[in-house]
């Protein structure tokens, strides 16, 4: 797979506060790429570094294979990106904020047509009225179209259902699969929901206070799924009992017990070997982890 | 760079141009109406018609180039246009001189709409102006141009300097003021000030090349400086 973007080591000081800190990571063609971390944990100001909104302090910023410092233009070319608020004129209509951003997109790029996008973003028929008149999700997708007209290698969208009632969260989501599935489009996509990224990204990287916590394939936190606590003194003759086992695996051993990874029907042939074997067996509970316990579990909730 | 002033022509409100040109033709219906009814003159020549619209045009000015200032850059910062235009492979020296051409743009179309008006009204008045008499006051416009742009690239300091347009605008307006008082407390710097070059670049041949000179070192200077802080600006 061809990386689309690569961060190394990309750092921000303000004052004497580190506010990113030797950050790296590689997003993939294709890939819906989620940047997870709290408020304040330094996303946004790391997608204004990609964008050269605002100057690193170190590190370097790879976009298809340009360097943000030596070749920006020709790195700008196959990004777009919402960062914060929709940057939309309010005063013009949607078809003359189109306009202005085809305009831009025409002199570099085959731009799509504002007729598309409008379909592709549902504002169809809606064109003409004032951006000052449109719902904050009619907004989000006006600026989605903005970015898409440009038709980019890549989208950045920072926290793109941020302020969205339930049903605009659902209908931006379909949307955003849709530009990375049926249109082809890299998503990177930053948000503190941990949910949002959960069901929408192929891959996360977390972060917490401007450091990389952790950058993975969602498919690998997913897979930690299957994975039950047992509670038992007999710890050591657990371990044995499971040696050799094909159906259960011995994942971690605890204070108080063993994870182990089976599926629902293997857990409760391997208790039976447990009390066969007089090992005592207190509890048994599914030990699933979500991206929201694993981000819980290693940013420490804070 | 076309693109940036196509772009600005799509966003700003041509209600802006529209004002500016009614308050040029109230000031000149008022200095009109002060000469006829205080002075008690009754007939004007031809370069006294055409030179109360190039007063009237040159008085608006520099605080309509304060408004439009603060318009397309410091309200662009707020707005998030500015995103708009730097997520696209455009230096910011680009956007600077982009922003800077569609205001003296704005500015040339006001000045031909003005002399359209002084002719029509020189024809009105008077009888229709020979050819070197309307040459003699395109070029008057024209250079009156230079000192324009040194102050468009001295006024653009603090539109990249400040938070919200409200307060650029009073900026430049308190510039204005004392570009004036100061010049009016220390007469030897009264030539220095782009007010004053503004006003007197068009009197003489040797005004037009010691002013050329004082809005060239006003243009450099001011670009120079403007270019330096949009550089530094981060984009929020």
């Amino acid at each position: 797979m061809k990386e689309i973007l690569k961060v190394e080591n990309l750092t921000k000081k303000r004052r004497n506060v580190v506010a990113v800190d030797n950050l790296s990571f590689t997003v993939n063609e294709g890939d819906i790429f989620g940047f997870l971390g709290p408020n304040g944990a330094g996303k946004s100001t790391t997608m204004k570094m990609i964008l050269n909104l605002i100057k690193k302090d170190g590190g370097k910023v790879y976009i298809d294979g340009f360097d943000i410092d030596s070749n920006f233009k020709d790195a700008i070319k196959n990004v777009s990106a919402i960062i914060e608020n929709p940057a939309i004129y309010l005063d013009l209509t949607a078809y003359e904020n189109l306009k202005i951003a085809k305009n831009f997109s025409d002199s570099y790029n085959v731009s799509l047509e504002i007729d598309d996008v409008l379909s592709i973003v549902g504002l169809k028929g809606r064109e003409n009225e004032k951006a000052k008149n449109y719902s904050l999700g009619m907004k989000q997708r006006l600026s989605i179209a903005m970015a898409l007209i440009k038709n980019p290698k890549i989208i950045l969208l920072d926290e793109p259902t941020n302020g969205l009632d339930p049903k605009g969260v659902v209908e931006m989501r379909e949307l955003i699969k849709e530009l990375a599935h049926k249109h082809n489009k890299t998503i990177i996509i930053s948000s503190h929901i941990l949910h949002e990224i959960e069901i929408m990204c192929n891959r996360v990287v977390i972060i917490n206070r401007g450091k990389q916590i952790l950058e993975s394939d969602m498919d690998s936190i997913v897979n930690q799924k299957n994975l039950f606590f047992i509670r038992t003194t007999d710890i050591d003759k657990s371990i044995e009992l499971l040696k050799g086992k094909t159906y259960a695996k011995l994942h971690k051993v605890e204070q108080h017990g063993i994870t182990v990874q089976a599926n629902e029907t293997s857990i409760s042939l391997l208790t039976k070997e447990f009390i066969k074997n007089n090992i005592c067996v207190y509890e048994i509970s599914s030990n699933n982890k979500s991206l929201e316990d694993l981000f819980m579990e290693i940013t420490g909730g804070k | 760079m076309t693109n940036i002033i196509k772009n600005e022509f799509i966003s700003t409100k041509k209600s802006t141009l529209i004002i500016l040109n009614v308050l040029i033709l109230a000031f000149v219906g008022l200095s009109y109406f002060a000469k006829v009814k205080f002075s008690g003159v009754g007939y004007f020549t031809q370069p006294e018609i055409v030179d109360m619209f190039f007063s009237s045009t040159l008085n608006v000015l520099a605080p309509f180039i304060v408004i439009l200032i603060a318009k397309v850059i410091t309200e662009e910062f707020n707005n998030g246009g500015m995103k708009i235009y730097l997520i696209n492979p455009l230096s910011r020296n680009e956007v600077l001189i982009g922003k800077s051409m569609f205001i003296l743009i704005n500015i040339l179309i006001t000045m031909i709409i003005q002399i359209l008006l002084s002719f029509i009204a020189v024809c009105i008045l008077t009888q229709v102006p020979s050819v070197d008499f309307i040459i003699h006051s395109l070029l008057k416009y024209l250079v009156t141009l230079i000192p324009v742009t040194g102050l468009i690239l001295i006024l653009s300091i603090p539109a990249f300097l400040m938070k919200t347009s409200r307060n650029t605008i009073l900026f430049g307006f308190a510039a204005i003021a004392a570009f004036d008082v100061v010049a009016s407390f220390y007469e030897k710097l009264t030539p220095y000030s782009i007010l004053s070059v503004l006003k007197n670049i068009a009197v003489s041949n040797q005004s037009l090349i010691n002013n050329s000179l004082i809005s060239l070192v006003y243009i450099i200077i001011g670009f120079l400086i403007s270019s330096y802080i949009f550089s530094k600006r981060e984009i929020r």
